[in-house]
C-alpha cells in the first residue's frame, strides 16, 4: 500500500516537473499516444497515468480513438488547455481545491502598495463562485509572513481599541503566479522557485 | 504570545456587488463566452479613483485572468516578458517568438489577458503589439485594455484594434450610493453610520470610490476615538470631520 501522494517538494523540486504536470506536458508533446508510452516517458506507474487520462477523457481534453497499437488503446489530445495541466476530477469537473489560496496570492501581488489585514484579504480575494473564508485568510497570512513574503506594518493590539495585524506584500518576494504552499510539515514551499522557503524552528 | 481577536466573522464579504466590478465582470464574461467569429478585444475606461483596478483584481480572480499593469517604461520585449512571467512561462526567443508563445497560450488556455493602465500602451506605441498577440490566438483569445477616460478615443488611431472592439467597450460608472453603503458595511463595521452622513459622503466624493473609501475610514477613526457606536452627519461635523472635496475629474463624451 502506497503512502499517498508525495509531498510537493519531492515532485516539483527537480528540474523536470512531476505528477500530473509531467504527464500533461508529455501529452501536449505527443498529441497522439498510449498509456504505456506516457508512463515510460514520465517514469510513472501506468495506473497513475491511466487515472489521469480517464479524468481528461471525462473533461473532454482527451479522446479515445478507435485504434490500438500492440493491444494498447490510442488516445488523442482534443482540447489543449495551455501549459498548465488541467485540474479535473474523475467525472470531468474542475478541481476547486486550492483556488482560495490562488486568489489570495493574486490579490496580494496586485495590491502591492496597500497594506491589509487578513479580513481585508478575505474580502478582496473572494468571488461569488469561490469565497475565501477569514479563517483561511488568517492562516495563509500568518504563514506567508513567517516565510518573509509579507512585511508587518502594524502588530495586533489587544484590549481597548484593539486592532488586528496589518501587512504589506514585499514586492521583492513576488516570485511568480503560483501561490506558495503550506505543507503538512508546516514548511512553506514556493512552486515558482521550486524550493522550500521556510522550515519551522525545532522546538525543545 | 496570542492575542484574542474579537468576533471572527465567518460570513464572507465580497466586492462583487460594486457597480464597476459588475460591469467589468459582465464585459469579460461576454467576451470569453462570445460566438466564434466575433472579435475578442475589449476596453474598460473611466476616471482615476473609480475603482477600475479593484474590478480588474476581482475579474482576475473570478476568471483566472492573467493581469498585468502597463507602465511608461515598457518596451515591446519587456511587455512580452511581463505577460509570460504572469503565465509562469520562460521568456526565451525573439520578440515575434514571444508574441507567438503568448498568443498560443491565450488561445489554448482560454484565460483572458487584462492590461491595466493601458494608456501607457498608447504613448509607447505598443497597441499594435497587443493586436499581434491577439492575432496569434487565432481569434479565440480575449484581451481587455483598462485605462483612463480618454483611452477609447486614443485607440481610434489604431483602426485595426478599434474595429476588433465593437462588442467590448464599457465605461466605468461613478460610485453610487449603494456602493457607498456596501463599502461602509465593511469599512465601518460595528458602527452605525446614519443615512444623512452616507449621502453626504457619496455626494462629496464626485463618483470616486477611492475618495468614498478614504472618507469612510476617517469616519471609523473619528467614531472610534470618540468611542461612539453610531454617527450621523451632525455628530461627524461636531467631531471635526471634514469632507475631502477635491477637484472633480472631467468626464469626456
Amino acid at each position: 500500500m502506497a503512502a499517498g501522494r508525495k509531498p510537493v517538494h519531492l515532485t516539483m523540486s527537480a528540474k523536470k516537473p512531476g505528477g500530473r504536470q509531467a504527464i500533461w506536458e508529455e501529452i501536449r508533446k505527443l498529441r497522439v499516444f498510449t498509456v504505456p508510452q506516457l508512463a515510460l516517458a514520465c517514469k510513472t506507474h501506468k495506473k497513475t497515468v491511466q487515472s489521469y487520462i480517464d479524468c481528461l477523457c471525462a473533461s473532454g481534453h482527451v479522446v479515445e480513438t478507435e485504434e490500438a497499437i500492440l493491444g494498447q488503446r490510442v488516445y488523442r489530445l482534443d482540447r489543449d488547455a495551455g501549459v498548465e495541466a488541467p485540474r479535473v476530477r474523475a467525472d470531468g469537473s474542475a478541481v476547486t481545491q486550492g483556488l482560495p489560496r490562488e486568489q489570495m496570492w493574486r490579490t496580494m501581488r496586485a495590491k502591492s502598495t496597500a497594506d491589509f489585514d487578513y479580513r481585508d484579504l478575505a474580502m478582496w480575494a473572494s468571488t461569488d463562485d469561490v469565497p475565501v473564508s477569514e479563517v483561511d485568510a488568517n492562516d495563509y497570512v500568518k504563514n506567508l509572513a513567517k516565510a518573509g513574503y509579507l512585511i508587518l506594518v502594524a502588530p495586533t493590539k489587544g484590549g481597548r481599541g484593539s486592532s488586528i495585524a496589518r501587512y504589506r506584500f514585499d514586492q521583492r518576494r513576488n516570485t511568480g503566479p503560483k501561490p506558495p504552499m503550506v505543507q503538512r510539515m508546516k514548511t512553506v514551499f514556493d512552486p515558482n522557485e521550486r524550493k522550500i522557503v521556510w522550515f519551522p524552528e525545532v522546538e525543545e | 504570545m496570542t492575542v484574542q481577536i474579537p468576533a471572527v466573522n465567518t460570513k464572507t464579504f465580497s466586492i462583487a456587488p460594486l457597480r464597476n466590478v459588475t460591469i467589468l465582470t459582465e464585459l469579460t464574461m461576454k467576451l470569453t463566452e462570445r460566438d466564434l467569429g466575433l472579435p475578442g478585444l475589449g476596453c474598460f475606461s473611466g476616471p482615476s479613483g473609480y475603482g477600475k483596478s479593484v474590478a480588474v483584481m476581482y475579474v482576475a480572480n473570478k476568471c483566472r485572468a492573467y493581469s498585468v499593469q502597463a507602465n511608461s517604461d515598457w518596451t515591446r520585449r519587456h511587455m512580452c516578458k511581463v505577460i509570460l512571467r504572469e503565465m509562469g512561462m520562460p521568456a526565451n526567443g525573439t520578440i515575434p517568438e514571444l508574441i507567438e508563445t503568448i498568443g498560443r497560450e491565450l488561445g489554448a488556455s482560454r484565460r483572458p489577458l487584462i492590461i491595466d493602465e493601458a494608456d501607457a500602451l498608447v504613448t509607447k506605441g505598443l497597441v499594435e503589439t497587443v493586436r499581434s498577440i491577439y492575432e496569434e490566438t487565432g481569434g479565440t483569445g480575449t484581451i481587455i485594455l483598462v485605462g483612463e477616460e480618454m483611452l477609447p478615443r486614443s485607440l481610434e488611431h489604431w483602426e485595426r484594434v478599434h474595429s476588433r472592439m465593437q462588442i467590448g467597450m464599457r465605461l466605468a460608472e461613478p460610485c453610487s450610493l449603494a456602493d457607498t453603503k456596501h463599502l461602509a458595511s465593511r469599512r465601518c463595521a460595528g458602527i452605525t453610520v446614519a443615512e444623512d452622513l452616507l449621502e453626504a459622503v457619496h455626494a462629496s466624493a464626485n463618483g470616486s470610490a477611492r475618495r468614498v473609501a478614504g472618507m469612510l475610514s476617517d469616519i471609523r477613526q473619528l467614531a472610534g476615538d470618540a468611542d461612539i457606536a453610531q454617527i450621523d452627519l451632525k455628530a461627524f461635523l461636531d467631531l471635526g470631520g471634514e469632507f475631502n472635496v477635491g477637484k472633480s475629474p472631467v468626464r469626456g463624451h
